[in-house]
C-alpha cells in the first residue's frame, strides 16, 4: 500500500462544508503536530478535522468510504505503539473536543461519554457521586475513546479488569459512514455475538466510537498498603503468587526491582530506598472493617515468602509515602545516565507471574549486553513489566541496537508464555509480534473479520497487521522521531 | 543554525510526548488544538529546526499564546524545560520575521521612547500625583534601595496605587531608597517575550549602571515581571550580572515584617482574603511563602487559599504577551480565576504582578462580581493606615 493520492481542494470543500473551516486543518504544521504520539514513529495526516457530533462523524467517514482515503480516530494520542500514527496519510479525527459526559444513571450504575473525555476528568465528575472508572497510569490525559479503542488498564487491572470489563454499550460510526450501537443497558446479556468485547481493543481499525456506556466501579471506601523487601528475586514472585493462592485479591501489586531503586535513589537520595534486589507494593481497597486483616495477612504471606522486611500503612500520610517510591520511577527511569533518553519500545511485555523473576534477571542482562540503562517496574500482580530503555536519539548507532534489544525482550516474553503488550497495545510499534504470538490461522482470522467490517480498509491502516506486512510498514516511515 | 540544532534538540531529546504537559495547559484547555498546547509547541519547534516545517501564521499563533505559565515545566516527569524551548523557538521566529505584529508593535514603542506605552520618558512618574513630594524628595537621590516601577505601574493610571502604595510605606518606614524617574527604561520584558532577546544587553547595561550610580544595594520590584528580568533573565541571556540585590516587594516587606520594621498589628482588614501566585514569582522562582505571611499578618484577615493554588495556580491569562496576540483567551483564563475566588467566598484577590492584578480586575468587572482586585503593597499600605 502506498499513501495515496487525494483531492484537497475536494476534501477542503466537503470540510468547510461539514464541519466549518474552524474545526479543520491541512496546514503543514498542525499535519507535523499530528504526525506523532507517545511512540517513535513519524507520519503526517492529510488533513486533521475536530468533529462534534456523530453526525458529522458520519458525513466525514462515508466522504472517506466514497473516495477510499483513510480515517485515523485519534484521542489525546498518548499511546505508545503508534496507534494513531496516520501511517499512510488521510484525515485523523481528534475526538478530544467530544468530551461530554452525556447521561448517568447511578441507578443502573452506568454512565454515557463521548469518546474524548479524559479519564481523570471523568473520574472528578463521577467522585462526589462516589463513584469511578478505572485507567491506565495516562488517565491525567488518555481519553474514554483512546482507553477502550487499546482496552488500556493501569496497575489495578488486578482487581477491576482491563477497560472491557467495564464497557457496556457503544455507538459507533462503521467505516461506510452508517451509525450503530452494540451492547446493551443492561449489566449483563447473552444476547447474540459480543461486538462490544470485539470493538474493544480493536485499536480503531474498525470504527470511531462516538459515544460510550460504561459501569461504574464504586469509590472505595478506604484503602491500605504493604511494602516487603527482598534479597531474591524469586521470593517477590513467589510472594505474589501466594497472597492470590491465600484468595486474596489485592486491588494492585507493584514491583520495583534493584534497577528501579538504583534510580530512584540516584533521583532523590532523601528517598534512601534499601539496596534489595526488588520491592514489592501491594494495595488492598474496600470497607473499612476488610482492610487491616487483608494487609496482615498479605504481609504474613510476604514473610513466610522470604521478604527481609515488611512495612504496612492504613493511613493515608503514610500511604502516600510509600507511594512515593513508585511514583516517581518514571521520572527516575529517564535520568539514569546523563545525554540518555527515554523510548517506548519493548516496555510492555507480559508474562505469567511465576515467570516474572526470569524475566527480570534476562532484562538485566540485556542492560549490560547492549549497554543501555533499563529501569523495570511494572504490575506484578498481572504480570506486565515496563521496561523503561533509554537511549542517545541522536546517536545513529544506537537506533539498531535498540531494534536487537527490543526483539529480544519480545521473544523471551512469547517465550515464557507471555504476551509483546499488557495494556499497551500493537499498532505499529508491534505488528511484527502478531504472527508469531497469535499464529497464521488466528491471525487470519482477525483480517477476515477487519475485511468484513472494513472492505475498503480505510479504518486507521497499517495498524496490528492486518494488512501490509509489517517490515514493508516500518521501512517506510520515520522510526526515530525525537 | 545547525549549533542551535544540536542545542536545542539535547533538550527536546527529553521529551517522550506522554502529554502530561497537554493535561495542564491554560491554553490548549482554551482552544483544544495540539498547537496551542507545550507537546505541540515544541514539535512545532524541532520541526522548523529540522527543516519539516517553515514559521508561518499558525505557527506563530500556537509559539506565542503560551502564557510562559511554567506549569508545563513544573509537571514534566522528563524534566523538559518546555517554556524555554518555546522562548528559543521565537527567537528563531523572530529572527525570521514571524512574530506577531502586536509583540513587534510593543518592540517598536521600546526602540522609540524605552517603554511599552511610546510615551515620552518625561511622563515616568506622572503615577505620582498622589506621593508627588515623597517622590520629588527621593528621585535620582543616593540611596540604598532602588525602586524599579516598571511600566505598567509607570503610565497606566489604574494602576498607579501600586507604585503610590509601596512609596508611602518605605517612606512611613523612613527607608532610604530611590527611584530613576525617566532614566528607568521598560525592563526589556517585550524583548524577550517576543524573541528579541539580543536586544536585552543594552537594557540590562542602562539598569545596572543607573541603580549603581545613586550607590543602590538593592532593587526593588512590585511588577513580577521586571523582577525576574532584572532578577535572572539579563543574567541568563547576556551574562551579567547585577552589581546589587533584586528583590520583589513581597519578599522585601515579609523580610521588614521579619525584622520588626513592619508592624501590621495596630490596622485591621476584616476580609476573606485569597492570594494569585503571578507565575513569575511562584512557579518561575519559588516564592510562595512570603506574601501569605504578609497578608496572614494582617489583623483581621481571614486567609483562604485558591482550589488551586501555588504550583498548581492556574495563570490568569496575564502573561507571556499572549493578552496582545489573543485577548479573549487571556481574558478566558482571568474568568476562570474569578470563578474559583468565588468557590472560596473570597472578598480580595491579592496578587504581587500588576499584569495580573490588570486582567483579574478586568475579569472581576465583566462578571460584576463583589471581589476586589489588591496588590500586596496595596493592602499592607491599607492596613498601615496609609491610604
Amino acid at each position: 500500500m502506498e499513501r495515496k493520492w487525494i483531492d484537497k481542494e475536494k476534501l477542503k470543500e466537503f470540510l468547510t462544508a461539514t464541519v466549518g473551516k474552524e474545526s479543520f486543518s491541512m496546514d503543514p504544521v498542525m499535519l507535523l503536530a499530528f504526525a506523532t504520539d507517545a511512540s517513535r514513529f513519524e507520519s503526517m495526516p492529510d488533513a486533521v478535522v475536530r468533529p462534534n457530533s456523530t453526525e458529522q462523524i458520519s458525513r466525514i467517514v462515508r466522504y472517506c468510504y466514497e473516495n477510499e482515503i483513510p480515517v485515523i480516530p485519534a484521542g489525546a494520542r498518548t499511546g505508545a505503539s503508534g496507534g494513531t500514527i496516520a501511517v499512510y496519510g488521510g484525515i485523523l479525527l481528534d475526538l478530544t473536543g467530544m468530551n461530554n459526559v452525556l447521561a448517568l444513571d447511578v441507578d443502573n450504575l452506568q454512565v454515557c461519554v463521548e469518546p474524548g473525555i479524559v479519564n481523570d476528568k471523568l473520574n472528578e465528575f463521577l467522585k462526589p457521586h462516589g463513584f469511578l472508572v478505572p485507567g491506565p497510569a495516562s488517565s491525567y490525559a488518555a481519553t474514554l475513546g483512546g482507553m477502550v479503542g487499546n482496552d488500556s488498564s493501569g496497575k489495578k487491572a488486578v482487581s477491576y479488569g482491563t477497560t472491557d470489563a467495564y464497557v457496556l454499550k457503544m455507538e459507533v460510526v462503521l467505516p461506510d459512514g452508517r451509525v450503530t450501537t452494540l451492547g446493551s443497558n443492561a449489566l449483563k446479556t447473552a444476547s447474540g455475538m459480543n461486538l462490544v468485547g470485539l470493538f474493544t481493543g480493536s485499536e480503531g481499525v474498525l470504527g470511531v466510537y462516538t459515544k460510550i456506556w460504561l459501569r461504574l466501579i464504586p469509590l472505595p471506601e478506604a484503602e491500605g498498603i504493604a511494602m516487603a523487601l527482598f534479597d531474591e528475586l524469586t521470593n517477590a514472585g513467589r510472594a505474589v503468587i501466594n497472597t492470590f493462592k491465600a484468595g486474596i485479591i489485592p486491588g494492585c501489586v507493584e514491583i520495583l526491582d534493584k534497577s528501579s531503586i538504583y534510580a530512584i535513589n540516584q533521583y532523590k537520595p532523601e528517598m534512601n530506598l534499601p539496596d534489595v534486589e526488588a520491592m514489592l507494593l501491594y494495595e488492598v481497597e474496600g470497607s473499612s472493617f476488610e482492610i487491616e486483616p487483608k494487609i496482615n495477612r498479605i504481609a504474613e504471606i510476604c514473610k513466610e515468602s522470604g521478604a527481609i522486611e515488611v512495612k504496612k500503612a492504613t493511613e493515608k500520610a503514610e500511604i502516600d509515602r510509600l507511594w512515593e517510591a513508585r511514583s516517581l520511577v518514571g521520572a527516575a527511569s529517564v535520568r539514569v545516565r546523563k545525554g540518555y533518553a527515554r523510548v517506548y519500545a519493548g516496555e510492555d511485555i507480559s508474562v505469567p507471574i511465576s515467570n516474572i523473576p526470569e524475566m527480570l534477571t534476562f532484562l538485566r542482562e540485556l542492560s549490560i549486553k547492549y549497554d543501555f540503562p533499563i529501569v523495570t517496574f511494572g504490575h506484578i500482580g498481572d504480570g506486565n513489566l515496563h521496561p523503561a530503555i533509554t537511549i542517545r536519539k541522536e546517536v545513529a548507532e544506537d537506533w539498531p541496537k535498540l531494534e536487537a534489544l527490543i526483539e529480544e525482550i519480545n521473544l523471551k516474553a512469547l517465550e515464557l508464555g507471555g504476551t509483546v503488550t499488557g495494556e499497551h497495545g500493537i499498532g505499529i510499534a508491534r505488528a511484527r509480534y502478531m504472527k508469531l504470538e497469535h499464529g497464521e490461522v488466528a491471525l487470519d482470522l482477525m483480517k477476515l473479520i477487519k475485511r468484513a467490517i472494513d472492505p475498503k480498509n480505510i479504518m486507521n491502516p497499517g495498524k496490528m497487521a492486518l494488512d501490509e506486512d509489517p517490515e514493508v510498514i516500518l521501512s517506510k516511515i520515520p522510526d526515530r522521531t525525537i | 543554525m545547525h549549533e542551535k540544532i544540536e542545542n536545542w534538540s539535547q533538550a527536546m531529546l527529553k521529551c517522550v510526548r506522554c502529554a502530561k504537559c497537554n493535561s495542564i495547559c491554560p491554553t490548549l484547555e482554551e482552544r483544544g488544538w495540539e498547537v496551542i498546547g507545550p507537546r505541540g509547541r515544541i514539535k512545532m519547534a524541532l520541526g522548523m529546526l529540522q527543516g519539516k516545517i517553515f514559521p508561518n501564521e499558525l505557527m506563530t499563533n500556537g509559539e506565542y499564546t503560551c502564557l510562559i505559565c511554567n506549569h508545563c515545566v513544573e509537571i514534566c516527569p522528563s524534566g523538559v524545560e518546555c517554556t524555554e524551548i518555546i522562548l528559543h523557538a521565537r527567537e528563531e521566529m523572530f529572527n525570521q520575521g514571524f512574530a506577531p505584529q502586536t509583540s513587534m508593535m510593543l518592540v517598536e514603542a521600546l526602540e522609540e521612547e524605552h517603554n511599552i506605552f511610546e510615551m515620552d520618558q518625561e511622563d515616568r512618574t506622572l503615577w505620582s500625583m498622589e506621593v508627588e513630594d515623597i517622590v520629588e524628595d527621593h528621585l535620582n537621590s543616593d540611596g540604598k534601595i532602588g525602586y524599579f516601577v516598571g511600566c505598567l505601574g509607570s503610565f497606566m493610571g489604574r494602576l498607579s496605587q501600586i507604585p503610590s502604595s509601596l512609596v508611602k510605606v518605605m517612606d512611613h518606614l523612613g527607608l532610604d531608597f530611590t527611584l530613576l524617574g525617566e532614566e528607568e527604561w521598560c525592563c526589556g520584558s517585550p524583548y524577550y517575550l517576543a524573541g528579541g532577546r539580543e536586544m536585552l544587553k543594552e537594557y540590562a547595561e542602562h539598569h545596572f549602571s543607573a541603580f549603581n550610580n545613586l550607590g543602590v544595594e538593592k532593587v526593588v520590584a512590585t511588577c513580577a515581571g521586571c523582577y525576574r528580568v532584572l532578577k535572572d533573565i539579563y543574567t541568563q541571556v547576556t551574562g551579567l550580572k547585577p552589581p546589587f540585590e533584586v528583590v520583589h516587594a513581597n519578599e522585601f516587606l515579609a523580610d521588614l515584617l521579619d525584622q520588626g520594621k513592619l508592624q501590621l498589628n495596630n490596622g485591621s482588614f476584616n476580609k476573606v482574603i485569597t492570594y494569585h501566585d503571578p507565575c513569575e514569582l511562584g512557579r518561575h522562582v519559588g516564592m510562595y511563602a512570603e506574601p501569605r505571611k504578609l497578608i496572614q499578618a494582617i489583623p483581621g484577615v481571614t486567609f483562604k487559599e485558591l482550589p488551586d493554588t501555588k504550583k498548581d495556580c492556574l495563570c490568569c491569562g496575564g502573561g507571556g504577551g499572549v493578552k496582545g496576540v489573543d485577548a479573549d483567551l487571556a481574558m478566558a483564563r482571568a474568568l476562570k480565576k474569578v470563578d474559583q475566588a468565588k468557590l472560596i467566598n473570597a472578598e480580595a484577590i491579592v496578587s504581587g504582578c500588576p499584569s495580573c492584578y490588570d486582567n483579574i480586575n478586568e475579569a472581576i468587572k465583566q462578571q460584576e462580581a463583589n471581589i476586589r482586585m489588591m496588590d500586596i503593597v496595596e493592602i499592607i499600605a491599607e492596613a498601615l493606615g496609609l491610604e
